[in-house]
């Protein structure tokens, strides 16, 4: 499965993708924020993880953009963000968002909202 | 009350100011030539009559500015006070921040060392291969818990970004409020405060309560999904 990993830290960027080689995940791209993101999106990404403070275009803005294109209407989006107001969260599920983790995270809860996102996301499938 | 708001008010009080500037350039006679002017120097009777009224509306006019910089003050202390207070403790959170994923990762440290003797000894002992597979399993485990206690980077860059902004804020704030009273007193480089910040940050950003975080996403997820 391919991930596409964006955030404006790139040292939050290399936690991540180094997350996922841990739990078996080595195929991933990496964008600095929402613009470059959705320059970078193509069909071969199968799983999205974005950040949601990011200058140029947030992640939120990102997630309703990925949305609103056809290509990006069913690729799970799951969050990795500090925001943790009620609102903001319930922001990210009306735009789209899969799941929701909140920095810090451990390598753990990653993949357990992963399996969780794909799980849901084969159900629909089927 | 918005910064927008307090602004509003900094710049009626200005306007205010000037009223007065005009009032008071009235008690100046107009420029005359040669004989007139000692003429005007002791007959303007008129201007003289307009007096008491110049000076009550004068009077009325520094009263009501003197109100509306009582407002001011109050609107700018509460909200520099408000924002200052957890500008402040963003920053203790960084420094506390920054010690316990500094010890975190000493103490991870620590344990590696540990395991790289524990392999030496089993070096000795060529029949327990099975040990030493498992003491290295163990310390990726632990060499890779390092690198995950560096998200608290992330957060304080964030909790930093946050400060930057409260004191720029303060800044043109002090200078709406100085340029007031004397423009040309304090320049602020306009570059600089207007400049947007290129790091995007949570004001809220926190290494701490992770788990109460994480469970209110998950209830609102799990209830919206």
């Amino acid at each position: 499965m391919k991930f596409l990993v964006v955030d404006d830290s790139v040292t939050m960027r290399r936690i991540i993708v180094n997350s996922l080689q841990r739990i078996g995940y080595s195929q991933t791209v990496e964008a600095g924020d929402g613009e470059e993101a959705l320059n970078q999106f193509d069909s071969s990404i199968q799983f999205v993880i974005t950040d949601w403070n990011m200058p140029n275009m947030s992640g939120i803005d990102f997630a309703r953009a990925l949305r609103a294109r056809p290509d990006g209407k069913q690729v799970p989006i799951l969050m990795v963000t500090t925001r943790s107001m009620r609102e903001d969260i319930l922001a990210a599920v009306e735009a789209g968002v899969n799941n929701y983790i909140l920095k810090p995270f451990t390598p753990p809860t990653l993949k357990e909202k992963i399996d969780q996102v794909m799980t849901v996301a084969a159900g629909a499938a089927a | 009350m918005t910064a927008r708001s307090a602004s509003e008010l900094l710049f009626d009080s200005e306007a205010s100011l000037r009223l007065v500037d005009n009032a008071i350039g009235e008690f100046k006679p107009d420029p005359v030539d040669g004989d007139e002017a000692e003429q005007v120097k002791f007959g303007d009777l008129e201007s003289l009559t307009k007096l008491p009224q110049t000076l009550f509306r004068a009077y009325n006019e520094i009263r009501s500015i003197l109100e509306r910089l009582r407002v001011s003050r109050s609107i700018l202390e509460q909200s520099a006070m408000d924002k200052l207070a957890h500008m402040h403790d963003k920053l203790k959170e960084v420094s506390s921040a920054t010690e316990l994923a500094a010890t975190d990762i000493l103490d991870g440290l620590d344990r590696s060392v540990a395991m790289v003797d524990e392999l030496d000894t089993i070096a000795e002992t060529p029949d327990d291969a099975a040990r030493g597979t498992e003491i290295r399993g163990r310390m990726r485990e632990e060499l890779f818990g390092l690198m995950v206690h560096l998200q608290f980077q992330d957060i304080t860059t964030q909790q930093l970004a946050y400060a930057s902004s409260v004191i720029m804020d303060m800044e043109q704030r002090l200078a709406q409020l100085a340029s007031i009273f004397d423009p040309s007193t304090m320049k602020v480089d306009e570059a600089y405060t207007q400049a947007p910040t290129t790091v995007a940050f949570d004001p809220e950003a926190s290494n701490s309560d992770a788990s109460d975080r994480q469970a209110l996403a998950d209830s609102l997820f799990t209830v919206k999904r």
